[in-house]
C-alpha cells in the first residue's frame, strides 16, 4: 500500500517537473522575445553624445572629427529646440516647456515603438510625435492640439502618435522630448539653439569615452563649448534599470513556478484520486501494475506535451 | 468425490488500527468444488465478505494457504496475480463496475484483450455472451445508458469472458430491484447449468436458494453446511424455505 503510495507520488512528481520545465522555458522564451531586445541592442549603440550650441561649422567639424575614427560606425544630428508649448487639460490652458527634437529615421531601424493602442508612423508637417509617459501625465490623445508660438507664427502641432521614446536613453529620454518632421524646422525658418549629436561605436563595451573625450578637446580646442555625456558615465543606472527589470522576471517567474507547480500537483492527485475505484474494477479484471501506470503516464504526459506547447505559442505573440 | 477447485487452509485475516486489532477470519479452512454454486451467508461483521476477497486475492491474507487448481495464489507475485485474475477468476461486484470510458462490448472483451493478441476469437465469444443475455441491441451503448440490472448482467458476462476455473460475486444484486434481480438471478442458474463453478457471498434467501451448496459464517468461522439438490424451477419455495430455516437455525 504504502510502495504504491510512493510510486504514484513519484510518477505525479515527474509530469509535474515535465509540465512546469516546459511551462518555464515557455515563460523565458516569451520575456526575451523581441520587440524589447531589439529596442535595448538599438539604444546601446547610440548613447554617446554631445550637446552643443548651433554653430553650423563647429558641428560640421565635429561630425567630421568623429566619422574619421575607426571605432565609430555613424554620426547623426538632430536639431533641437527648447520650447514653450501650450495644450488644454481639462478645460485649462496649460503651458509647459519641452524638447522639440527633428525625427530621424536612423540606424536602418524604421520602427517606431508605439504604445500598445496605436499605429505609430513618422511625423510629417505639423504632427508632433509624444512619449507615452507625456501623453498619459497629461490626458493628451491622438489628434490633440498642442499650440507652439514662434516670434511672429503660431504653429498648431497635432499629435499623430503615441510612442515609447524611439532614442530610449536613459538621458534623454525624458517625457518631454517630442519629435517633429525633419524638415519642420528648416520650412518654418525656425533658428534652433541647439543641435544634439549621437555617435554610434561599433563595440559600445570597449570604448574609453574619457580618452576619446580628452582627444577631442585638445585637437578641437577652438570648439565653444561642448557637453559630452559618454556611454560609461550612464552606465550605471542603465544597469540599475535593467538589473531591476531582470529582477522583477525573475521573481514574477519563480512565483508563476511554484502556484504552478502546486496547482498541477492537486489537480493531478485529485483526478487519480477520483479513479481510484475504476483502477481497483481495472485490476480486478487483470490489469497489470505497469499497465495501468503506462495509461496514466500517456494520457497525463500528452495532456502535458499538448498543453505546454500550446502555452508556448499562445504565449510568444505577446 | 468432487473435484477441488478452491482450497483454503488455516486461513486468518487481522485488520489492525494501532493498538487495536480485530481478527475476522479465524484460522478457517474451506474446499470449493468444481462445477458447484456455493453460497456465503452469514451476519453482518460475520467477515463473509473479506473471506470472499481473501479467496479472490484481491485481499491479502494474514496467515494460511490458498490453493486455485493446484496454484498457491497467496505468496504469487503482483504480476503472476494479474495474470490469475486476468484468466482463472471472475469477479462480480455489488456495483456493477463497468468501464465508463468502454461501451459495453469493450467493457466485455477487455480482459480477454488484455489476454491475448487474437481479437477475434475473444470478439467471437463476447459476441456471443453478449446474445445469451439479450444485450445485442445495446452492445455499442456506454454504462452511463443502460439500466442498472442490464449493467450487472454486462458485469456477469465480463466476468466469464475468458472462461475462469470460478466466478466471485459479492451480492451481485445488492443494488438492484426485484425485477431487475430476478434477471441476474436466471444468468446465474444459467451458467451455473453450463458447468461453471460459482462462488457468492449474499443476504437475500432468494438468491442463496439457487444454490447447491450453502456456508454459513459465524465469528470468522465456518459454522455449518447445507447441500441442497439440483434445482428446479418448479421447487423455488421448497428451496427457499429449506434455507430460511437452516440460516434462522444458526442464528442469522
Amino acid at each position: 500500500m504504502l510502495r504504491k503510495r510512493i510510486t504514484q507520488n513519484i510518477l505525479i512528481g515527474i509530469i509535474i517537473m515535465m509540465v512546469s520545465s516546459l511551462m518555464y522555458i515557455g515563460i523565458s522564451i516569451v520575456s526575451q522575445a523581441a520587440p524589447f531586445q531589439e529596442m535595448y541592442h538599438w539604444a546601446n549603440a547610440a548613447e554617446n553624445m554631445l550637446l552643443m550650441t548651433k554653430i553650423d561649422d563647429e558641428i560640421q567639424r565635429t561630425v567630421n572629427w568623429y566619422e574619421n575614427r575607426t571605432e565609430v560606425e555613424q554620426v547623426i544630428s538632430y536639431e533641437t529646440d527648447m520650447v514653450n508649448i501650450e495644450y488644454e487639460n481639462n478645460d485649462k490652458s496649460i503651458t509647459e516647456m519641452i524638447l522639440l527634437t527633428q525625427y530621424l529615421n536612423n540606424n536602418d531601424v524604421d520602427i517606431l515603438y508605439s504604445d500598445s493602442k496605436t499605429i505609430a508612423r513618422a511625423p510629417k508637417g505639423n504632427e508632433i510625435i509624444v512619449s507615452h509617459n507625456f501623453a498619459k501625465g497629461r490626458n493628451l490623445e491622438i489628434g490633440d492640439t498642442l499650440r507652439y508660438k514662434y516670434k511672429e507664427q503660431e504653429f498648431e502641432l497635432i499629435i499623430s502618435s503615441i510612442v515609447v521614446d524611439p532614442q530610449f536613453s536613459t538621458v534623454f529620454m525624458t517625457p518631454s522630448r517630442c519629435f517633429v518632421d525633419p524638415d519642420f524646422f528648416e520650412a518654418n525658418n525656425i533658428v534652433n539653439s541647439m543641435q544634439i549629436l549621437s555617435v554610434k561605436y561599433y563595440d559600445i563595451e570597449n570604448i574609453d569615452d574619457a580618452a576619446i573625450f580628452a582627444e577631442f578637446s585638445q585637437t578641437q580646442s577652438d570648439i565653444s563649448s561642448p557637453i559630452f555625456i559618454g556611454y560609461k558615465s550612464i552606465e550605471n543606472s542603465y544597469n540599475i534599470v535593467m538589473g531591476i527589470i531582470a529582477a522583477i522576471l525573475i521573481v514574477v517567474s519563480v512565483m508563476i513556478f511554484i502556484i504552478v507547480v502546486f496547482v498541477i500537483k492537486n489537480t493531478l492527485q485529485n483526478q487519480i484520486l477520483n479513479q481510484y475505484k475504476q483502477i481497483g474494477v481495472k485490476k480486478a479484471i487483470g490489469y497489470t501494475n505497469t499497465q495501468i501506470r503506462n495509461s496514466m503516464f500517456l494520457v497525463y504526459g500528452m495532456i502535458g506535451i499538448v498543453s505546454s506547447i500550446l502555452g508556448v505559442i499562445i504565449g510568444l505573440p505577446i | 468425490m468432487k473435484k477441488i477447485v478452491l482450497e483454503g487452509k488455516g486461513l486468518c485475516k487481522t485488520f489492525s488500527n494501532g493498538h487495536l486489532a480485530a481478527n475476522v477470519i479465524r484460522n478457517l479452512d474451506v474446499e470449493i468444488y468444481e462445477g458447484d454454486f456455493t453460497v456465503i451467508m452469514g451476519t453482518s461483521g460475520a467477515g463473509k465478505s473479506t473471506l470472499l476477497y481473501m479467496l479472490s486475492g484481491i485481499d491479502t491474507i494474514t496467515s494460511g494457504e490458498i490453493t486455485l487448481k493446484d496454484k498457491r495464489i497467496d505468496k504469487m507475485k503482483e504480476k503472476e496475480m494479474a495474470d490469475i485474475r486476468r484468466k482463472d477468476i471472475g469477479f462480480v461486484f455489488q456495483e456493477p463496475n463497468l468501464l465508463e470510458e468502454f461501451n459495453v462490448f469493450e467493457n466485455v472483451a477487455m480482459s480477454g484483450y488484455l489476454q491475448t493478441k487474437d481479437r477475434s476469437k475473444i470478439n467471437e465469444r463476447c459476441e456471443k455472451l453478449i446474445a445469451e443475455v439479450d444485450m445485442t441491441e445495446h452492445k455499442e451503448k456506454y454504462p452511463s445508458q443502460l439500466s442498472g440490472g442490464q449493467k450487472q448482467r454486462v458485469a456477469i458476462i465480463r466476468s466469464l469472458i475468458n472462461n475462469p476455473d470460478i466466478v466471485f460475486a459479492d451480492e451481485p444484486t445488492g443494488a438492484l430491484n426485484a425485477a431487475q434481480s430476478d434477471a441476474v438471478f436466471n444468468l446465474l442458474t444459467q451458467i451455473h447449468e453450463k458447468g461453471q463453478s460459482i462462488l457468492m457471498v449474499t443476504h437475500d434467501i432468494k438468491a442463496a436458494s439457487l444454490a447447491n451448496r450453502l456456508l454459513y459464517i459465524k465469528d470468522g468461522k465456518i459454522d455449518g453446511e447445507l447441500e441442497l439438490d439440483k434445482f428446479e424451477t418448479g421447487k423455488i419455495q421448497d428451496r427457499e424455505k429449506q434455507v430460511f430455516d437452516f440460516v434462522m437455525n444458526k442464528g442469522w
